[in-house]
């Protein structure tokens, strides 16, 4: 019974370590699988092979999460961090009981009930604290966007991995030479220790990463702002052209009135002054709209892709007839979704003769409208399954961007996105509702 | 019979239009009528609102005024959930999407073309009366949802089918070029859908008109906008009874 419930209670201690700090969630049937294995694992070979058989449980769930998981690097990683945790305090916890009851080691595992009732604290424990963790490192910290580095990602996991292969190695040997009280608190401070400064050393990397890609971000902010503002005189020096010309076309047409030369006066307006108007409509002086964007990351973005649209040729529109300031989504999150939309349609109209795309941005009734549509090439896929990873008309390896779309607006409630291919158009619509929080 | 709204701040323009939709009336047979000309927006949503008739509006979009033009679609739009929209704009105004998106307009005249300025007024004219006579015959096959303070309306013999989404809050409708999203669930709108829908499985309703493959080793249905749907095993009766009724 007592060996029964121990078994258990360990068998929940992991498998809260591994699912709590995984990124996403598992599906029932998966969880129920890790249980299980944790749990049967640890019943059958614990009474067998001592504290060696945590080999098998640890390796076997590695294996598990391996193959469950999207990301296997990542999420194997997650575990094994979770799993160093609970036995770093497990030992913590162990030595503080030592040392409160005033027992040896020893004595503290053969008492029966006493060794229950730890158990189960602990595995309360673990449970709480190892969902909070993952809750601050997923939610809070988001760390899964800045670990992109694969290689930083296989060094990590390396490291841990050789953490709890000594781990598992130093408490097996240990109970091989018989548990001695000052060897169990050595074994606590060391490990201990050692978590702290693995802990540590990822803390620096995130804060490392993070830094640079912030400082990244920022100079590619910078230079789109500087060819922006560019842009921006040149279409302010054509202004002043004409308003030099201006008062050159005023005197000619009054010239013609004075003759009362009306053939001549409407030849020079057709010929001389319509075009004028037209010249206006053309591309620089489109990106004066952009003013209306009050977001900075935002303006860069559609600043950038709207200049290198009509370098290439593609007669942009730009429709920005009110003020863009309250934006109900984090504003990083929106560019990456409109950057991979505006990315898609330049290069859809590309492929067609017309070349044409059109992007607009309004409250109606405080929810804000992002549309985007461009002339594309009849589709191969059913737009359903456009948004599925794997899925481009752009052949193998290719087709994460709209999946990428998906996994960012999921987790907004408060996101409608629509899409739609009308022959020829093809358009992306994103209504952002108004967060009533 | 639609009424005919325009609004344009600067006179000589508006007599312009006028003369041009009187003209049309005037040569074509038809109970449309002109039923206000106004130079302020104020001045024609004094007139809407004692109307309950759906109306035919051609604005300017720079009103001088405290209300734009598209203000003042967004005004009218209170008042007249249906009524055809137009706006008459210089080339530099224009602004496509938005006037498509945010007010549901029907159409835009440029106005700086002022050839083919007659032409285009009479050519919204002929489509709103089109529009508005085929809208009376079918409004009984049109599934309209509320959405929040939006509603979806569409036509459901449109739809190809319903499928949940992975936000659970959220329901996915696929039409035949295109999934728009919307907030509510299966079990609600299988309740307002035609007999026609089927569910085939937990996670989706499929519009049996619009299924051309059924491969029954696999339970798949193939839909004419090349999506595929799998029946689960509950309702593999029920698809095969629906598709032997087509």
């Amino acid at each position: 019974m007592t060996y029964l419930i121990y078994t258990l209670t360990g068998g929940i201690c992991i498998y809260f370590s591994s699912i709590h700090l995984l990124p996403h969630k598992m599906t029932n049937v998966r969880k129920l699988c890790i249980f299980m294995y944790a749990f049967g694992s640890l019943f059958l070979f614990n009474r067998i092979y001592g504290q060696a058989s945590t080999y098998i449980t640890f390796v076997g769930i590695l294996l598990l999460v391996f193959i469950f998981a999207k990301e296997p690097y990542f999420n194997m990683s997650c575990f094994l961090f979770g799993y160093l945790y609970t036995i770093a305090f497990n030992y913590l916890f162990m030595w503080v009981a030592g040392l409160l009851l005033q027992m040896d080691m020893q004595d503290l595992l053969t008492h029966n009930r006493l060794n229950i009732i730890f158990s189960i604290t602990y595995s309360v424990y673990c449970g709480i604290t190892t969902k909070l963790l993952g809750w601050y490192i997923h939610k809070k910290l988001n760390i899964f966007q800045y670990l992109t580095n694969s290689h930083l990602l296989k060094a990590i996991f390396i490291d841990l991995f050789i953490l709890v292969f000594f781990y598992i190695f130093n408490f097996s040997y240990g109970e091989y030479l018989g548990y001695n009280y000052g060897v169990i608190a050595l074994n606590g401070i060391i490990f201990l220790l050692l978590f702290a400064i693995t802990v540590y050393l990822m803390y620096s990397i995130y804060r490392a990463t993070t830094g640079e890609q912030a400082y990244k971000h920022r100079m590619a902010q910078f230079e789109n702002l500087r060819h922006y503002t560019e842009r921006l005189e040149k279409s302010y020096g054509i202004m002043r052209k004409f308003k030099h010309d201006y008062m050159n076309i005023l005197s000619t047409m009054s010239g013609y009135m004075e003759e009362n030369n009306m053939d001549g006066l409407m030849k020079y307006y057709g010929d001389q002054v319509l075009p004028i108007s037209h010249a206006f409509a053309e591309s620089d002086t489109k990106l004066g709209a952009l003013s209306n964007v009050k977001n900075t990351a935002l303006k860069s973005l559609l600043s950038s892709k709207f200049i290198y649209s009509m370098e290439i040729g593609i007669k942009a529109e730009i429709e920005l007839l009110e003020p863009i300031d309250a934006l109900p989504m984090d504003s990083l999150d929106l560019s990456r979704v409109i950057g991979i939309f505006l990315d898609n349609a330049i290069e859809a109209a590309t492929e067609t003769k017309d070349k044409q795309l059109a992007f607009c941005m309004f409250y109606k009734e405080q929810d804000l409208y992002i549309i985007i549509r461009n002339s594309s090439p009849e589709l191969d896929h059913p737009i359903s399954e456009l948004r599925n990873q794997g899925i481009s008309s752009k052949g193998v390896n290719r087709g994460v961007g709209l999946y990428n779309v998906e996994m960012i607006l999921n987790h907004y409630e408060n996101v409608i996105w629509n899409t739609t291919y009308e022959n020829p158009y093809f358009t992306q619509e994103i209504i952002l509702k108004k967060n009533n929080l | 019979m639609i009424h005919i709204y325009l609004c344009e701040d600067n006179n000589r323009q508006l007599t312009r239009w006028k003369s041009v939709v009187e003209k049309y009336l005037l040569m074509n047979s038809t109970e449309s009528q002109l039923y206000c000309t106004a130079n302020s927006p104020s001045e024609l949503l004094e007139i809407r609102k004692k109307s309950t008739v759906t109306g035919l509006y051609f604005l300017d979009i720079d009103l001088q005024s405290e209300k734009n033009g598209i203000e003042l679609a967004q005004e009218i739009r209170k008042y007249d959930p249906r009524g055809y929209i137009v706006f008459v704009t210089t080339h530099s105004e224009m602004a496509v999407l938005t006037f498509q998106y945010k007010v549901e307009a029907m159409d835009f005249i440029v106005k700086d073309e002022i050839e083919t300025l007659p032409d285009r007024i009479c050519a919204c004219i002929k489509n709103a009366e089109i529009n508005y006579k085929t809208q009376l015959d079918s409004s009984s096959r049109l599934l309209s949802v509320k959405v929040d303070k939006t509603s979806l309306i569409l036509d459901q013999d449109d739809i190809v089918a319903i499928t949940t989404s992975e936000d659970y809050h959220k329901i996915m409708i696929h039409t035949k070029n295109g999934v728009r999203q919307m907030s509510g669930s299966l079990k609600e709108l299988i309740a307002v859908l035609n007999p026609a829908f089927c569910q085939c499985s937990r996670s989706a309703i499929v519009n049996m008109k619009h299924v051309v493959k059924y491969s029954r080793e696999e339970a798949l249905l193939t839909m004419d906008n090349k999506e595929t749907y799998s029946v689960s095993i509950r309702m593999l009766g029920k698809i095969q009874r629906a598709l032997k009724q087509l």
